[in-house]
């Protein structure tokens, strides 16, 4: 291909491939996300609302955690205000942070919607179906005072009182108090329906604090003095609800995955004494609501519990309302993975286009591109329409081939489909993959070490490092755990040193002591520099920290500084300059850079630009005239652009200079023990490893 | 504001491929004279990769897209597409 053609095939595979990542995505939140039209809500609620009596006051206390409180040392009113009413443990949505609680709770429904993070991006705040649309479709209405939690309901809440005043500002407190003074005085001018108030400091007391402190005992309390104050204020025929979002770990932490019960409480003439529900979920409340403004629940996709027991003049019995089962997917046809899977084959066509048999036809590239927009239309229309479509695209590519270019096209679309139900395997299997110890998982690694060690040899060791990979990059778990691709890597390194290594020693090149010196200097090296890359630990998909294999002296996490000073003179330094300019300009750079990264001194944006435009400027001028120096200033460059403009956790940069002096180390190997018809493949290999995404985004 | 936050996409992605860069600058500078940076090749397994990344999520995602496996395969796919812009040229 000229170079025209080259940009043509490189866009268009690029565009190929985001487009049907967002495909998958969309079909996968077409099968798990209950979509119901507004439409369908508002006639259903129209047409079988009942009349009903009474208010509802709901005083959502942030992160109130299920043990708080039930704590009549903590919470005294709200502990014996569980004698006048019907209480539960809660257990909240699987993204235990308020705005996915919130939307759960009053939709009834637990969802991920991973293009809803997508439309967000585009679109900003976009309104959902709920408990509140309902409601508002027969013409009652809702407020609410909050920071801003509630806007994903839509215009449906009204008014909403929204705040810019940050949880942590000074004063928030006394805010929230006056905002709670202020929706209930709301509450009895009777034109709403619903007045719901956020109280948020004690979601700040949580994660500042722990539980258990003096602060966090103070704030409670002040929390727990605005119970009292609702419970005294809404009588009669209204109903007090006293709800938490989510509850906190004991560091005051909640996030994804974190099931840490909250609270839940309904006071009422229509609600039993002194009820204790168990434990419910959060989606829920939606069930309460609707039973206490006489409203049906959507037709499909609730998946909340029943609780019809909680209710005044109904059996004490509680157990068979009960239901935490949650339904995530929607049946799917099977023809949607064929089609799927053909969408794949056809990428990979793009990929290779000179070796797979379904791309020789002159239009292939419009064929592949033809098969996509199918994607679009909703289960099980997708399916129905894709699957066909794609066969008949293959059908016209393949027409007139033969019947090799036949089987290898069939056989690449069961290879994809089987990459699909493998992917449903790791699911079942999962579980069992969670007990794998840190032990057993380092037996593996030496098991295989040794087994590449006794075969490995010049002739097949980018062989056995391919099938390797295969196994480790794809078909492992697409976790950050030390078991899934991106935890593999540094391991899968080694093993390529490994059999690099046995190589050699097969060769006998590793005999004489500069030889073996060397090897195993630069290999006890690149062991320190990546050995903690093998525990990647996340804290359910939040990238958290590394752990070392081992914590012996050098090689432990407390020396990173260490570490990343070394690794940055290993870098800067591949060979002792003769000099003294270029002595001083590199430990000038790693001295800089050094505090940059540290955060010991954060140049302002002027400052930042100055030195980039400086860098810049040095190695344009010198790049000709002097290598060395531009180099050192274009390295130089790129390290403050990554400490400029990357702003994770400051010991990630260190972990990025240890990764990159042992790559660095390991790209010499090739140059110290060159296999000329291996270099290719291991240069790949060294190449594939920044891939690994979380290394660089701690 | 949240409405024009797909203009910082391009921002989004060059930093992302900042540590890519640096790596590749490191290894090229060892492997000059030796080795050529095997460009199509990774640009070929990080296309594989997400391919067969998206193929085993919707299999994983069968069972449940409420996982963190689920969403750190998304997050990781993400993060892959933007590094692949990396190896562009």
């Amino acid at each position: 291909m000229n170079g025209k053609d080259l940009l043509k095939h490189r866009i268009n595979l690029y565009a190929y491939l985001g487009l049907v990542v967002l495909a998958g995505f969309w079909m996968m939140d077409g099968i798990t996300v209950y979509r119901q039209p507004a439409s369908a809500i508002s006639s259903t609620a129209v047409t079988e609302a009942k009349p009903a009596t009474g208010r509802v006051f709901i005083l959502l206390l942030d992160s109130l955690r299920y043990e708080t409180a039930i704590s009549a040392e903590l919470m005294p009113h709200l502990s014996a205000l569980r004698s006048r009413a019907v209480w539960a443990e809660v257990k909240p949505s699987y993204n235990a942070i308020t705005v996915p609680c919130l939307r759960a709770a009053f939709t009834g429904r637990d969802e991920v919607s991973v293009l809803s993070f997508v439309q967000n991006f585009l679109h900003g705040d976009a309104a959902i179906e709920s408990f509140f649309s309902q409601f508002a479709a027969t013409g009652r209405h809702t407020s609410a005072f909050s920071d801003g939690s509630f806007l994903q309901f839509g215009p449906v809440i009204t008014p909403s009182f929204t705040t810019n005043l940050a949880i942590h500002s000074a004063g928030v407190e006394d805010y929230d108090d006056q905002a709670v003074a202020r929706a209930l005085a709301l509450f009895h001018e009777k034109q709403q329906e619903i007045v719901i108030v956020h109280v948020r400091y004690t979601d700040y007391a949580a994660h500042q604090y722990g539980v258990g402190g003096p602060n966090y005992a103070r704030d409670f309390r002040r929390a727990d003095r605005l119970v009292a104050m609702a419970d005294a204020s809404v009588q009669g025929g209204d109903t007090l609800i006293v709800m938490g979002d989510h509850g906190h770990a004991i560091d005051g932490s909640h996030s994804l995955g974190q099931d840490i019960p909250t609270f839940a409480l309904y006071r009422g003439p229509r609600f039993k004494l002194g009820l204790d529900l168990g434990t419910i979920n959060i989606m829920s409340h939606r069930w309460f609501l609707s039973e206490l403004f006489a409203l049906p629940l959507p037709h499909a996709g609730y998946m909340g519990g029943k609780y019809p027991a909680a209710f005044a003049n109904t059996p004490v019995d509680i157990g068979s309302g009960i239901d935490l089962s949650v339904p995530t997917a929607q049946p799917t046809p099977f023809g949607l993975w064929l089609y799927f899977g053909a969408l794949m084959v056809l990428g990979v066509g793009l990929l290779w286009p000179d070796h797979a048999p379904w791309m020789r036809a002159r239009s292939a590239y419009a064929w592949a591109w033809l098969a996509l927009p199918v994607a679009a239309a909703p289960t099980p229309w997708n399916a129905w329409l894709g699957a066909p479509l794609t066969l008949f695209i293959f059908g016209g590519l393949l027409r007139s081939k033969n019947l090799k270019a036949w089987l290898i096209t069939g056989g690449a679309v069961v290879i994809a489909m089987g990459w699909h139900y493998w992917g449903q395997v790791l699911a079942s299997v999962r579980p069992r993959l969670e007990l794998i110890t840190d032990g057993q998982l380092a037996f593996g690694w030496l098991a295989t070490g040794v087994v590449v060690a006794l075969f490995a040899t010049r002739g097949n060791r980018r062989w056995l490092i391919a099938g390797l990979a295969i196994g480790a990059g794809f078909l492992t778990l697409p976790t950050n755990y030390r078991y899934g691709f991106t935890g593999l890597m540094v391991p899968l390194l080694w093993i390529w040193l490994v059999a690099y290594t046995a190589s050699l020693v097969r060769e006998k090149r590793l005999q004489t002591w500069p030889a073996i010196g060397w090897a195993a200097g630069s290999l006890l090296l690149i062991f320190c520099f990546t050995q903690s890359f093998v525990g990647l630990h996340t804290t359910h998909y939040i990238f958290r920290h590394f752990v070392p294999i081992t914590s012996l002296g050098l090689i432990d996490n407390p020396l990173i500084i260490e570490r990343a000073v070394l690794a940055k003179i290993i870098i800067f330094f591949p060979v002792w300059p003769r000099r003294w300019l270029l002595i001083f300009v590199r430990l000038a750079l790693i001295a800089v850079l050094f505090q940059v990264q540290w955060r010991n001194w954060e140049p302002g944006a002027f400052e930042s630009l100055l030195i980039i435009a400086m860098l810049l400027a040095g190695w344009f001028a010198l790049r000709k005239s002097d290598g060395d120096l531009a180099h050192a200033l274009g390295l130089g460059l790129l390290f403050f652009l990554f400490a400029y403009c990357v702003r994770p956790i400051r010991e990630t940069y260190a972990w990025a200079d240890c990764v990159f002096a042992g790559l660095m180390l390991a790209s010499r190997w090739l140059r110290r023990f060159p296999q000329p018809e291996n270099a290719r493949a291991d240069f790949a290999v060294l190449g594939a490893v920044p891939l690994s995404p979380p290394v660089f985004s701690a | 504001m949240e409405a024009f936050a797909i203009v910082l996409v391009p921002w989004i992605v060059a930093k992302t491929i900042i540590p890519l860069c640096l790596a590749r600058t490191i290894m090229t500078r060892e492997l000059r004279g030796i080795v050529a940076w095997p460009g199509e090749t990774l640009r070929r397994l990080a296309g594989l990769k997400v391919l067969a990344l998206l193929l085993v999520l919707t299999g994983l995602g069968v069972s449940g897209t409420v996982s963190n496996v689920y969403l750190e395969g998304a997050q990781q796919l993400a993060v892959l597409l933007i590094l692949r812009v990396g190896l562009a040229s």
